[in-house]
């Protein structure tokens, strides 16, 4: 449905415009409406691509050189076309755009779809059987009726035999059956689509099915890249020993930590590296910035990782053990904090943590308890929703789904997670000004102790 | 029509090279990059990226790659951009111009200090 809005305005654009880029074009708008989500955001993409859409027309597109051989003495003929179109039609297209993209922006609310799978540790469920030899070409499942009616019902196959409530499940599965069978998959051509969408129609039933917003259900993914067919084989102590290394030397992914002026410490953290190798330095870390007045703890470029290097940070922040929730059940991770630490003065100093929609999973589980805890502001983009917190199945080659399996543990916070929704920041800004935001969040903060 | 000439280059050009200084990148994360070399004042629509991209092309300042170096970046439904050596000194040159406006710039007294 979305590319069928998006061609229908790229044809206000000039036609060896979209002859030239109109497939690139309508992925860089689709881009940006899945990164771009809310109602400042989305009518920002609007004026955007109107003003865009102007400077195209006005400006008019210069096509690149002809690409035909030249052969010395034989006739040659190209084709001249009129490049800008008539002024009416530019009006009613732009006319017709803006209703388009206001309704657009209002309505449609996509979910970024991550390249790689959650997690590949099993890969047990139902799959296609014969699948594998026949998706090689990264369109195949989609573009092949028959593909799809099959990968639907592993998909549907899969919900039944796996999702911790049977019934549930069963009920999920009927409803993607009977979409299929009403062929509303049939017109999804590109495979990435259908996997939208298929997560689209998990999360609408699931909403009539009454469970609450952010909880984990099921998440299909399509992978550009052939997923691997096992789990990867077990590390041995020269792998161990090798990734250490190079976490240390990478300084465990902080990337930046200093100490503001008006004593506002700040501290780029992109990723939560293996605790068992870096608690020595994020404990120092953390000791750096002890003597601060607020803290910026920056988590924009932040992808996840490990829970228990995010549990050891949310330590410092507290008087006293505290539970964070961990939607995973027999999660490696404590439930609380080692709170207090000795030797700690950052419990009662305000923090801000920086988001952006790259933000996700175990970084998404430190923001999301900070924020339920009312411990910290958070500034900047809404989280990416990715709580990876199921069971990752492959069903051919380019398509796979995590599938919630045991029943998450008791959640005594009003919103009961963050998977598709994401965590909303207190403070709405862009990544690019959600610094500079903290910053005088802080400093104003600071300036007062 | 007029045809968008790239001498001095035009800032969406300019942001473009700067942008592909370091990485080969697609049409979006060139906008992203660019949003984001700009502190997130520029922004570049579909039309303005790929019209300049393709003057960029005709030039000879960007050529496109089938894919990255680097493969697990690589995205096989995107088409991806490389600076070339004529890129890099048009870019240089027109860092060199600006660098000649700032110092004309300061010795009016118009900007102060030594950074802007």
């Amino acid at each position: 449905m979305f590319e069928r809005f998006c061609a229908l305005l790229l044809r206000i654009y000039p036609a060896e415009f979209r002859r030239a880029y109109g497939r690139e074009a309508v992925q860089l708008i689709r881009d940006r409406a899945c990164h771009e989500r809310g109602f400042f955001l989305r009518v920002r993409l609007l004026m955007d691509l109107t003003i865009d859409l102007f400077a195209t027309s006005l400006h008019g597109w210069q096509p690149g050189k002809p690409l035909l051989a030249r052969i010395d003495g034989a006739p040659r003929f190209d084709i001249i076309e009129v490049h800008r179109p008539r002024s009416e039609a530019l009006a009613a297209g732009m006319l017709t755009s803006i209703l388009i993209f206001a309704s657009f922006t209002l309505l449609f609310q996509p979910k970024a779809l991550p390249n790689a799978p959650a997690q590949l540790g099993k890969g047990s469920g139902p799959g296609i059987p014969g699948a594998d030899s026949h998706d090689s070409a990264q369109q195949a499942v989609a573009t092949d009726p028959e593909a799809h009616h099959k990968l639907i019902a592993a998909i549907a196959a899969n919900l039944k035999q796996l999702y911790v409530d049977r019934a549930i499940g069963q009920r999920l599965a009927d409803a993607l059956l009977a979409y299929d069978k009403n062929g509303e998959y049939e017109s999804l051509d590109m495979a990435a689509d259908l996997a939208a969408r298929i997560n689209k129609d998990i999360q609408t039933t699931s909403r009539a099915l009454g469970i609450p917003r952010g909880v984990f259900i099921a998440d299909v993914v399509y992978s550009a890249r052939p997923l691997p067919t096992g789990p990867p084989p077990p590390m041995t102590a020269e792998m161990r020993e090798r990734s250490r290394a190079a976490l240390l030397q990478q300084n465990c992914l902080f990337e930046t930590i200093e100490t503001l002026p008006h004593n506002v410490g700040y501290m780029k953290l992109n990723g939560f590296a293996d605790a068992t190798s870096c608690q020595e330095t994020t404990s120092r870390a953390m000791a750096s910035v002890n003597n601060v007045d607020a803290l910026i703890v920056d988590l924009r470029d932040n992808g996840g990782g490990f829970g228990d290097t995010a549990l050891q940070i949310a330590g410092y922040l507290f008087d006293r053990p505290t539970y964070l929730y961990d939607p995973r059940r027999n999660s490696p991770v404590p439930a609380r904090t080692a709170s207090p630490i000795s030797g700690n003065k950052l419990v009662d100093k305000p923090v801000y943590v920086l988001t952006s929609s790259r933000t996700q999973s175990a970084a998404e589980y430190f923001v999301y308890n900070l924020k339920m805890l009312k411990r910290a502001t958070i500034v900047g983009e809404t989280t990416a929703g990715h709580q990876h917190s199921g069971a990752f199945h492959r069903i051919t080659d380019h398509f796979g789904m995590g599938i919630q399996e045991a029943a998450p543990p008791d959640n005594p916070f009003p919103v009961k997670g963050w998977e598709v929704i994401g965590i909303e920041p207190d403070v709405k800004v862009s990544r690019t000004e959600a610094f500079d935001a903290a910053r005088k969040l802080a400093e104003s903060q600071a300036r007062r102790r | 029509m007029p045809k968008q000439k790239l001498n001095p280059l035009p800032a969406a050009a300019f942001q473009i090279l700067m942008s592909l200084a370091d990485d080969d990148l697609h049409g979006y994360e060139i906008m992203r990059r660019v949003e984001e070399q700009t502190d997130g004042r520029t922004r570049i629509g579909p039309g303005t990226l790929y019209s300049s991209i393709q003057a960029l092309l005709d030039a000879g300042f960007v050529a496109e790659v089938a894919s990255r170096s680097d493969e697990d970046l690589n995205d096989e439904r995107r088409r991806y951009y490389r600076m070339t050596a004529a890129g890099r000194k048009a870019a240089r040159d027109e860092a060199e111009r600006l660098a000649d406006v700032l110092r004309v710039a300061r010795a009016k007294k118009i900007l102060r200090g030594e950074y802007v």
